[in-house]
């Protein structure tokens, strides 16, 4: 923080002593020390600057007591307004709030202050650092790019501002300019390079060669690679650079030689074989050559799994060779025992009959050891191989193979936990999730060291929806100090995979009880069951369950998302820190990692909860007069006497709090059920402030949640364009679930009155017909869907399941298909496209008789 | 063929695998509480483990007895030795046993007592254990139905 003052001043006044002693406190972290000076100072007259300054120091305050996870605490802006209005061109008031934006944070507005700051003629050049973080936080690269400059300006002497200046060229395409800039350095350190200098500047020079690389000029990148080949710490990079130069410029014969090199380095890559493959020329369906210069690099390389691994791809499944070569491997890794053969053969099994051949192999290898006499065997060779088996059957869909060797194999050897695991494993496909659950944990007994079979049990109890279990057994590995379990610990450490389970299980808990709640409700209506005071009561627990499940839905799912936002906000040190410690190339690549954040699937997973439970809240709003649930709260709430409400009240206060205490997320956690959550009126700008975090246009998921926002919000035409998208990029069967969306849009437009959008609803119609011929909105859903669709007997799982929840979209169940789809699971017929997920709420789905909602959108 | 047996310790983290293999070797069931019992220090338990290949397949569980009114022990009392089934003759057992000799010895114990079916002591006699014959009811007492237990005794010498 800039304690220059704009002009010299002799005389200070008390209030600027006090000021600036306040600021000293406040980087010391004093805020209630430097709140003391600041409230002396506001007392008798206005100080502006001490007035942005509490704000700040108020920020600070809240920060330890949790109350700026409250949206509606204001306060600290309303003192930057304050002084703003007395002196909105006080760069060092400007500079106050551009660092309480950075701190919250919102780098825009940060952005905005810092600028200002020096618009307003701070003299304090470190602003421009701050600045260009900000700016490249924000991925405005022409912005840093700006202010990259003045740092250089200011500060030549140090390499991190070359550096950084360079990287900003860089992520602004200004290959030319990067590269001048890191040789201007270069030129400049020239001889006066200290020996610990020289890992910073090997990286820089090889960051160097990258751009120049990437400008395009191949052949100077090779010369340049050449010219520091010596300076440089890095062989591997160079190599792997040289290949690639080498191959780009056609030099395929260099290339080889490089590859060759390589792989000398580290003969276990596979992608250097490929590689080298393809430098030497070799089609790829010239199999004689493939397979002799591979019987090459086996001899080469004996230890090494790629060369003989690689030709049991392209040899002609029923080649001796073939057959040879699979047996060489697969009975080495057996009589070794090593657990993983499964793993590495599994690229075979897209190809049928090498899986015959694997089988085939393998029972005779069992065969074999079984003809032995017992003491002349490793019985762990015996048992790695029934559990090949078993992983074998269970991958070709047969269950009951598949339990025939892993029960085989649990007999022999019933301590070795991966069978253990395996079988729970069975067990969860076949949708037993409680029992996979109990399979597992007995494993966890036999090693309560192993904190990967303490997370395995921990997940299979979520997933069975136990969460107390969960909790419990998590809590083992968990910092719990004062806590009655880990939660919070978990929460701390950022333990998605724990969060979006709980998250998860939540949201099934929240379904099931809604469901329950209304088949309650409705049974009470149609038969005129009496509502006396005890069903009231009862029925308002079920309600208030419902409220609440509904609520650590939310919750949990929203402790995920803020984990990813800290993520992004994460990177920020890094801006300054690696331009400092001289590892660019990494930090290029951690900037693209944090660009693809908000599309990984496990946030994709949180969004796609969330999405479901504002979708509905938002249903709930519109149609409130008929809701069910709705009418019973107001029965509830207008019989029940005020004495009795304050009597129930203190009685579910304390239940509550003793609940608090095992779901408490944080430290201050003013919100522990999510009822902020819950209680919104604007579930749907909720939603699109969450979706607006996907950076990836493209999906389906994403692509139909838009489409259901857009018809919410009367948006017709961008809805009409969110399901054309999704028309290119779905192919069969998942097509069937356009007929649902078109015909819910035509509905939604024969809906709307709004009269100022008439044209605009004649031309998304128009639209319609275009773009989909085979729809037509007059026939009827069943014409429509096997226009789009057609069903076969003999179709698997997803293209029935497709089918189903179309239909059950538009309002049918198709019972017929319903039992087909159980008929498949029960056979063990798993479709590998439908994952394991889907397929448990898919067998619950059904076997409720399509009374649950569907759990994809 | 060579193959990979060594002897480890029993801990609170691992108490489940004892409790796994005697379950499957054993006519008899215990309880978790029984076995929780041999984690107390200083009570004069004897368990340890045997991995094959890093596997642990073999438990042996033996207690230090003192008589009422004696200063010194006076003999180990083998409550279990259990080897999986897969893995049994490969010397395990014996390996196991000898471990259970060898700490007798250092707290200068004569003797070794177990009880068993006919054939296990068959197995016993084998390493050198005497049969002291049938123990009338000594199985009926813990439910079990079938043959009496027999006594076997080892002597050790020093
Ligand atoms: C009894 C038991 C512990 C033996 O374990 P093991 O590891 O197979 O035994 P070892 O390999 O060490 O056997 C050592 C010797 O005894 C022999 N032997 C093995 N089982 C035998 C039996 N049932 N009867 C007689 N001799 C036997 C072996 O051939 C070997 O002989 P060698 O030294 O000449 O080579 C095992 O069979 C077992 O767990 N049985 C079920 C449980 C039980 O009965 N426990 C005892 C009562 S608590």
């Amino acid at each position: 923080m800039s304690r220059r003052r704009t002009a010299g001043t002799l005389f200070q006044s008390k209030e600027d002593t006090n000021f600036k002693e306040a600021l000293k406190l406040y980087e010391s972290k004093q805020y209630k020390k430097a709140l003391k000076l600041v409230d002396t100072n506001l007392k008798k007259k206005s100080h502006p600057q001490s007035l942005a300054l509490k704000g700040l120091l108020l920020y600070h305050i809240h920060a330890a007591n949790g109350k700026n996870e409250d949206p509606d605490n204001l306060e600290p802006k309303s003192y930057f307004q304050k002084a703003l209005k007395e002196d909105a061109s006080n760069p060092v008031i400007n500079h106050i709030i551009a660092i309480f934006y950075r701190a919250l944070p919102d780098y825009t507005e940060a952005a905005k202050y810092y600028k200002l700051a020096l618009d307003n003629g701070s003299e304090n050049r470190n602003i421009w650092k701050d600045l260009a973080v900000s700016e490249i936080q924000l991925r405005k690269y022409k912005n840093a790019l700006a202010a990259r400059l003045q740092v250089l300006n200011y500060f030549q002497g140090y390499r991190a501002n070359w550096t950084g200046l360079a990287i900003t060229h860089h992520l602004n395409k200004n290959y030319d300019q990067a590269e001048k800039v890191l040789t201007g350095f270069e030129e400049l350190a020239e001889g006066k390079l200290s020996d610990p200098e020289f890992v910073e500047h090997s990286e820089c020079l090889l960051y160097k060669n990258k751009i120049i690389f990437e400008s395009g000029d191949v052949k100077k990148a090779l010369k340049n690679l050449k010219e520091i080949e010596k300076t440089v710490f890095d062989h591997l990079s160079v190599n792997e650079y040289r290949a690639t130069y080498q191959t780009a410029l056609g030099d395929h014969k260099a290339a080889s030689i490089t590859y060759r090199k390589l792989l000398q380095r580290n003969p276990d890559k596979t992608d250097y074989y490929y590689l080298l493959e393809a430098s030497l020329g070799i089609e790829q369906s010239n199999i004689t050559k493939r397979l002799k210069l591979y019987n090459k690099l086996e001899k080469f390389y004996p230890k090494s799994d790629p060369p003989k691994v690689i030709p049991l791809m392209f040899l002609k499944a029923d080649s001796k060779e073939f057959e040879d070569k699979l047996k060489n491997y697969l009975i080495s890794k057996l009589q070794r025992g090593v657990p993983s053969v499964f793993k590495t053969l599994k690229f075979l099994y897209k190809n049928p009959a090498k899986v015959q051949v694997i089988e085939k192999l393998v029972l005779e290898f069992l065969d074999d050891l079984a003809q032995k006499s017992k003491l002349d065997v490793d019985p762990t060779i015996t048992v790695w191989t029934l559990y090949l088996l078993s992983q074998h059957y269970m991958f070709l869909g047969d269950i009951s193979k598949a339990e025939e060797y892993i029960d085989k194999a649990m007999t022999h050897s019933p301590t070795l936990v991966e069978l253990i695991l395996f079988k729970a494993n069975i067990a969860k496909h076949k949708g037993q999730l409680v029992e996979a659950a109990d399979i597992v944990n007995s494993a966890r007994l036999l090693d309560l060291q192993d904190r990967f079979i303490n997370c395995k049990a921990t997940k299979y109890y979520l997933r069975a929806d136990n969460l107390e279990k969960a909790i419990e057994i998590a809590s083992l590995f968990t910092k719990n100090d004062d806590a009655v379990n880990g939660l919070k610990d978990l929460h701390l450490m950022q333990a998605n995979w724990y969060l979006i389970e709980e998250s998860e299980a939540y949201f099934r808990l929240f379904k099931k009880a809604k469901n329950a709640l209304i088949n309650h409700l409705n049974k009470i209506d149609s038969e005129n069951i009496e509502f006396t005071p005890e069903l009231s009561r009862e029925v308002k627990d079920e309600i208030d369950e419902v409220q609440k499940l509904k609520g650590l839905t939310l919750k949990r799912f929203n402790s995920v998302v803020k984990n990813y936002k800290e993520f992004e906000n994460d990177q920020l040190d890094f801006h300054g820190y690696c331009p400092r410690k001289g590892t660019p190339r990494a930090y290029i690549s951690m900037l693209n990692w944090a660009d693809g954040l908000f599309n990984q699937p496990l946030f994709m997973r949180a969004v796609k909860g969330m999405s479901e439970v504002y979708l509905s809240i938002n249903d709930d709003i519109v149609n409130r007069e008929a809701s069910i649930i709705y009418k019973y709260s107001e029965i509830i709430a207008s019989s029940a006497s005020k004495k009795s409400k304050n009597k129930n009240k203190n009685k579910t206060n304390k239940r509550r709090e003793q609940e608090a205490s095992k779901i408490i997320a944080y430290d201050h956690d003013l919100d522990v059920f999510g009822e902020q959550f819950v209680n919104t009126d604007e579930p749907i700008e909720k939603l699109n402030e969450l979706f607006s975090l996907t950076t990836d246009k493209t999906s389906v998921f994403y692509l139909k949640l838009s489409f259901l926002i857009y018809i919410i919000q009367g948006k017709f035409i961008l809805a009409f364009q969110s399901l054309k998208n999704a028309k290119d990029i779905l192919v069969d069967p998942s097509q069937a679930i356009l007929p649902y969306y078109l015909m819910k849009l035509v509905e939604s437009l024969k809906n709307n009155t709004d009269p100022k959008l008439e044209a605009i609803k004649s031309m998304v119609v128009k639209s319609i017909s275009s773009v989909f011929k085979d729809f037509n909105a007059d026939e009827s859903f069943d014409v429509i869907l096997t226009k789009f669709f057609k069903l076969s007997e003999a179709d698997g799982l997803e293209n029935h399941y497709f089918y189903l929840k179309s239909t059950k979209l538009a309002g049918k169940y198709d019972e017929a298909v319903a039992t087909k789809i159980l008929e498949l699971i029960n056979k063990g017929k798993i479709d590998r496209d439908l994952n394991l997920d889907e397929l448990v709420i898919l067998k619950d789905y059904v076997e409720a008789n399509g009374s649950e909602d569907c759990y994809w959108i | 063929m060579p193959f990979k047996i060594a002897l480890d310790d029993l801990t609170p983290n691992n108490l489940g695998v004892i409790e796994k293999i005697n379950s499957v070797c054993l006519p008899v069931q215990f309880d978790h509480q029984w076995y929780k019992e041999s984690l107390e220090e200083n009570q004069g338990h004897l368990v340890k483990y045997a991995f094959f290949n890093e596997l642990p397949v073999a438990a042996i569980k033996a207690r230090v007895i003192t008589k009422k009114g004696h200063a010194s022990p006076s003999f180990v009392y083998i409550d279990s030795i259990a080897v999986l089934e897969a893995y049994r003759g490969y010397g395990i057992g014996k390996k196991l046993l000898d471990w259970l000799v060898e700490e007798s010895k250092t707290r200068f114990i004569h003797k070794i007592q177990c009880h068993g079916w006919k054939e296990s002591v068959d197995w016993y006699v084998k390493q050198g254990f005497t049969n002291e014959g049938e123990v009338k009811g000594y199985y009926e007492k813990q439910g079990l139905t079938g043959d009496d237990a027999n006594a076997a005794l080892l002597s050790l010498e020093f």
